[in-house]
């Protein structure tokens, strides 16, 4: 149940990142149209696709990529054996959870700070703009929550391999 | 070192050391040092939000990645190997020199070594093995070695953030990476021939004159996407970001109207992958601005600057210097985090040193590249092995020679800059 839950979210979250990046194709098309063929530049544009990248990055950093994407350094992590990986990675984690925990506060205070200033050209407030960061890092360290629960409580050594699998679109 | 980079640092060593992703190390190896120095966290947001929205340049990145996957999924790997063979197929190890040569011209497509050895890669792989008999592991090696060239003739996507990092131009950096990562490939192709001769490779079959024009004929609309591209930053009419769209574009309607070798069913895939492929790239980027930050903050580069201008370090001893230990730290590390945490550090004392940036670029990309293919920590040899399933000890073996050769190149364009510098300086004559 929690799991076909979350399957059905993460198929949600990869769909709206891919209609994300046929949107800022889209939009870099029609910028470079109006600006050399219809010889009216929307000085615009340039902002709205760099925003919409940034909101691209940090949404698929929480909610799409697997973790066999990230890119890590696994140089030493290869040499220990699978008990030693299994207890690596529950620090590791919970380390991060916790710098996150300690931290969020601020950095959401910081965040609603920003509504006295906007974006250069579209005039967004920059609270608005800057939330997705917010996102990305509860939904990032909601992840590894979920992850550090596989590892001590569940199947650990499936969790284990779903960090070494070979990113898919390479095979 | 100051207490906060000591923070920083070790926060940052024991995540990576954890294996949490390098992104997440930096994030949090960022806001532990807030922390410890009494700072507001509130920074880590200020810098990476206000860094990725304010970095247009940046942007190309995806459409980059876009252009390379549409060409992959359109299948031109085989088209350009006929053309290739038709060239260079005849000598002995044809094939070696072959998978070379299609690499230098995807190299003009694609920015990512990774792309190049997944895609053309592995066709080149398949075709060493069967045509070429070439040893499974050197096949690898050879394809590993080719890949290396796609980041430094551009379209590259290193030179890209080196651009961001150092403010030099990127319509410079590409014009100055394409006679090195041409001679890239030559020495990779004469590592071949030598290594050829030793195995007793056999020479390939000579194509004759009416089967190698048709196979040109067959190679020549793929070959407009690099001159669209290159051609639409260097006349000034894109931007690089735009002309990195514009070939995203080109690339779709060679592949849809065409080539009619890609299907638009396959858009959506394309898209979908190259959104996580920029996504794990761009996650790096913005966590090395809250790294380089705190780096910034205590001073470090300056002090590092101080430290060789009181040592009396000249140019070519600072390049010495910079490439040995870039070189050793590419053993461990992957490139994309040395160039945005190490390369910030260095490019002080690099103008200090009056050292031509457009130049340094060049020579600390084609660094990373080389760590790409160095054991223990060579990505492309990683990602190779795994789609082959040759064992990674025997490609460590087999991609020696080619990993000495192109250290010896290194070691050329640090004596001589003048290769790197000349189509440059004629560009900036005019």
């Amino acid at each position: 149940m929690f799991r076909s839950a979350t399957s059905r979210l993460s198929v949600l979250a990869e769909g709206v990142t891919t209609f994300g990046m046929i949107a800022l194709f889209a939009l870099f098309i029609f910028g470079i149209m109006m600006r050399h063929v219809f010889g009216q530049p929307q000085t615009w544009v340039d902002e709205a696709v760099t925003l919409l990248a940034t909101w691209l990055i940090f949404w698929a950093g929480a909610f799409v990529l697997k973790w066999s994407d990230y890119i890590s350094f696994d140089v030493v992590f290869r040499l220990v054996p699978e008990s030693g990986k299994r207890l690596m990675m529950i620090v590791g984690c919970l380390a991060f959870i916790a710098v996150i925990c300690a931290s969020i506060y601020a950095i959401i205070d910081y965040i609603m700070f920003m509504k006295i200033m906007t974006t250069d050209m579209m005039r967004l407030r920059l609270d608005y703009v800057y939330s997705i960061f917010a996102v990305f890092l509860i939904g990032i360290t909601l992840r590894l929550v979920i992850l550090t629960a596989r590892l001590i409580f569940g199947d650990w050594r499936a969790a284990l391999k779903s960090l070494d699998a070979i990113p898919e679109e390479i095979l | 070192m100051t207490y906060g980079l000591w923070v920083l640092c070790a926060a940052f060593v024991v995540g990576a050391i954890l294996r949490l992703p390098l992104s997440l190390s930096m994030f949090g190896a960022g806001a532990v040092y807030f922390l410890a120095t009494g700072q507001d966290v509130g920074l880590l947001a200020d810098q990476v939000m206000g860094q990725m929205t304010g970095t247009y340049v940046l942007v190309a990145i995806p459409m980059f990645i876009l252009a390379a996957n549409v060409m992959n999924a359109a299948g031109i790997s085989e088209r350009l190997w006929a053309a290739a063979d038709a060239i260079m197929g005849r000598f002995r190890g044809g094939t070696g020199h072959v998978t070379v040569l299609v690499s230098i011209i995807f190299s003009s497509m694609s920015g990512s070594a990774v792309t190049d050895a997944a895609g053309p890669g592995m066709v080149s792989i398949r075709m060493m093995r069967q045509f070429g008999k070439f040893p499974g592991e050197l096949a690898v090696a050879v394809a590993a070695a080719g890949s290396v060239i796609a980041p430094v003739i551009p379209p590259s996507i290193p030179l890209v953030i080196y651009a961001m990092l150092s403010g030099a131009s990127v319509g410079g950096l590409f014009l100055a990476g394409i006679v090195p990562g041409l001679l890239m490939g030559l020495t990779i192709m004469l590592t071949v021939a030598m290594v050829a001769k030793k195995h007793g490779l056999p020479a390939g079959r000579a194509v004759g004159f009416s089967e190698a024009i048709p196979a040109f004929g067959r190679a020549t609309m793929p070959m407009t996407l690099p001159v669209v591209l290159l051609g639409g930053i260097w006349t000034g009419w894109f931007s690089p970001t735009e002309a990195a769209a514009v070939a995203a574009l080109w690339a779709m309607i060679l592949g849809l109207v065409i080539l009619r070798s890609y299907r638009i069913g396959q858009l959506g895939e394309s898209f979908r992958e190259s959104v996580r492929q920029m996504a794990s790239t761009m996650l790096l980027i913005a966590s090395a601005f809250v790294v380089n930050y705190a780096i910034a903050n205590e001073g470090l580069a300056a002090a590092l600057g101080h430290m060789l201008e009181s040592a009396e370090v000249t140019q070519l001893q600072f390049l010495l210097i910079v490439n040995v230990v870039l070189l050793l730290l590419g053993c461990f590390l992957d490139g994309s985090v040395i160039l945005l945490v190490f390369i910030p550090l260095l490019l002080p004392s690099a103008r200090a040193l009056g050292l031509d940036l457009t130049y340094f670029g060049v020579v600390v990309v084609i660094n990373f590249m080389i760590g790409l293919i160095t054991p223990p920590y060579g990505l492309v040899l990683f990602v190779l092995a795994s789609l082959t399933g040759v064992p990674i000890q025997k490609i460590f073996r087999a991609v020696v020679p080619f990993f000495v050769a192109l250290i010896a190149f290194l070691g050329l364009l640090i004596l001589f800059p003048e290769i790197v510098l000349f189509p440059v300086q004629g560009e900036r004559d005019r």
